[in-house]
């Protein structure tokens, strides 16, 4: 063998090494030298060229080695990840976008009219770019979790037929024929009240997502608006209105994860209602486990985190004496303000999985 | 006519690649390395790519159905790939299955026969 065959056969072997797990490098590496000597020993003719063109693309050779179960999200989830990630991008980017546009706009406003409009455009797209990757991330990364996990959990236990009862709208999760499959063992399909509404699911997605989006990139959006009893015209001005915020925004950077994480809780709850499609049992116990999950946070934030802005009512005060007789003045008191917010939270939490409950007792397949 | 040659390789290929592991695995109750394997298939009638049988051989061993073992004694390394036990069992049952498959197979082709 020539330095040059030399070369070439050490080129052709990374190349098909570089493509596979690295526990297999090292051996399969050894392996192909041995099989392309012995290649070359039995046509010497053929030339180290004419043996490698005769084992084809080191691409397409790799990928016969690859294992099965090489992807982040397999096809039993794609269609469900490649339509949620749509509504997701959708409507992450776009509230976003107009949101932060206009805030970025009428920040700028005094500057000019072209000025303003190019500055709020601009903040605009970057925070919509921002919004819809962090929206791809969180997606990709709750569908990668829950394929990663069917997997784990279908290598764990071996299948039986009573499984199908149990999960009866699991989407493709026994896609493998079973050895001991019976008709019989068929769950009905679900009654249907048992069925979560596609319709449902969306919305709270939706809602969840655009709050989620305007939360992180434009905080700023959530304000108190005083105003002067009948102001006409021009409401942006500024001697006309005052724009308190409404969080702490000084404190945003605790805050805001704690937030963002309470309604990602949520947002796994709903996808796994959307992917399942009706009440069963891994429904109902992430709905209660999530529920359990949202009220702790929910105190945490109202009662132990500094939410709201401290100086409301300071603020309040000033922009009634700036502005004369406000047409409209909230009073503000911030223990009956998170109180009452924890109270309705609760008790919307605790209506939902008390639905939940009820609609798996009385018309989820019985298994 | 390209068309139909490529369909009737795809077909073929298909065809083949179930009944490799079968072909291989008849051909390992004595150890044998690679090339031999792939000269030894290829004089028998049963020609197989490389680059299908080495993949095969490596994950046939992850199932336990083959061992290996490198020689280094003699002009260079080798990997020797032997069946286990297990493997002769799987053998012996995927044989029957083979017998009962080609002669209901022949049979089917026969009828259709004028």
């Amino acid at each position: 063998m020539s330095p040059r065959e030399q070369d070439l056969m050490e080129r052709y072997i990374y190349a098909v090494v570089r493509r596979l797990p690295r526990a297999m490098r090292e051996e399969t590496g050894n392996e192909l030298r041995e099989l392309i000597g012995d290649m070359l020993d039995a046509d010497p003719e053929a030339g180290m060229e004419g043996v490698l063109r005769q084992l084809g693309d080191p691409a397409e050779f790799a990928r016969r080695y690859s294992p099965p179960g090489q992807y982040l999200i397999g096809p039993e989830y794609f269609e469900n990840y490649k339509w949620l990630l749509k509504i997701v991008l959708l409507c992450a980017a776009v509230p976003v976008f107009l949101v932060s546009a206009a805030s970025g706009a009428a920040e700028s406003w005094p500057d000019g009219y072209y000025q303003a409009l190019a500055r709020g455009i601009t903040g605009g797209i970057i925070d919509a770019v921002s919004a819809a990757l962090s929206g791809f991330g969180a997606v990709t990364l709750l569908f990668a979790a829950a394929e990663r996990y069917e997997r784990l959990a279908g290598k764990k236990k071996s299948w039986t037929p009573a499984d199908l009862k149990e999960k009866p709208a699991g989407p493709g999760k026994f896609s493998a024929a079973p050895p001991s499959w019976h008709p019989a063992s068929l769950s009905p399909v679900p009654d249907k009240n048992a069925r979560i509404s596609r319709g449902d699911s969306i919305v709270s997605i939706v809602f969840i997502v655009i709050f989620c989006a305007l939360l992180i990139f434009v905080p700023d959006l959530f304000f108190l608006l005083v105003s002067r009893e009948g102001v006409e015209g021009n409401w942006m001005l500024a001697d006309q209105t005052a724009r308190i915020p409404l969080f702490n925004l000084a404190q945003w950077g605790r805050i805001l994860p704690v937030f963002v994480f309470s309604l990602g809780i949520g947002l796994a709850d709903e996808i796994l209602r959307l992917v399942k499609g009706c009440y069963c049992r891994a429904v109902l116990v992430s709905n209660i486990l999530c529920a359990a999950a949202q009220i702790a946070l929910s105190v945490w934030l109202l009662k132990f985190l500094p939410l709201f802005n401290p100086d409301l009512p300071e603020q309040l005060a000033e922009a009634n004496a700036a502005l004369g007789d406000a047409a409209w003045l909230p009073n503000w008191n911030t223990d009956i303000v998170t109180s009452g917010l924890l109270a309705f939270i609760v008790l919307l939490t605790l209506l939902e999985v008390g639905t939940t409950i009820y609609k798996t007792a009385r018309y989820a397949p019985k298994g | 006519m390209g068309e139909e040659k490529d369909l009737l390789e795809n077909l073929s290929l298909e065809l083949r690649r179930g009944t490799l592991t079968l072909c291989v695995l008849s051909q390992m109750a004595e150890k044998r390395y690679g090339y031999a394997l792939v000269q030894r298939l290829e004089e028998k009638g049963v020609p197989i790519d490389p680059n299908t049988l080495y993949p095969l051989l490596r994950r046939l061993e992850e199932k336990g159905l083959l061992s290996s073992s490198w020689e280094t004694g003699g002009s260079k390394p080798r990997k020797y790939y032997l069946r286990t036990p297990y493997g002769d069992t799987v053998y012996r049952r995927l044989k029957e299955l083979w017998a009962a498959l080609s002669d209901g197979i022949d049979a089917l082709l026969q009828e259709d026969e004028p």
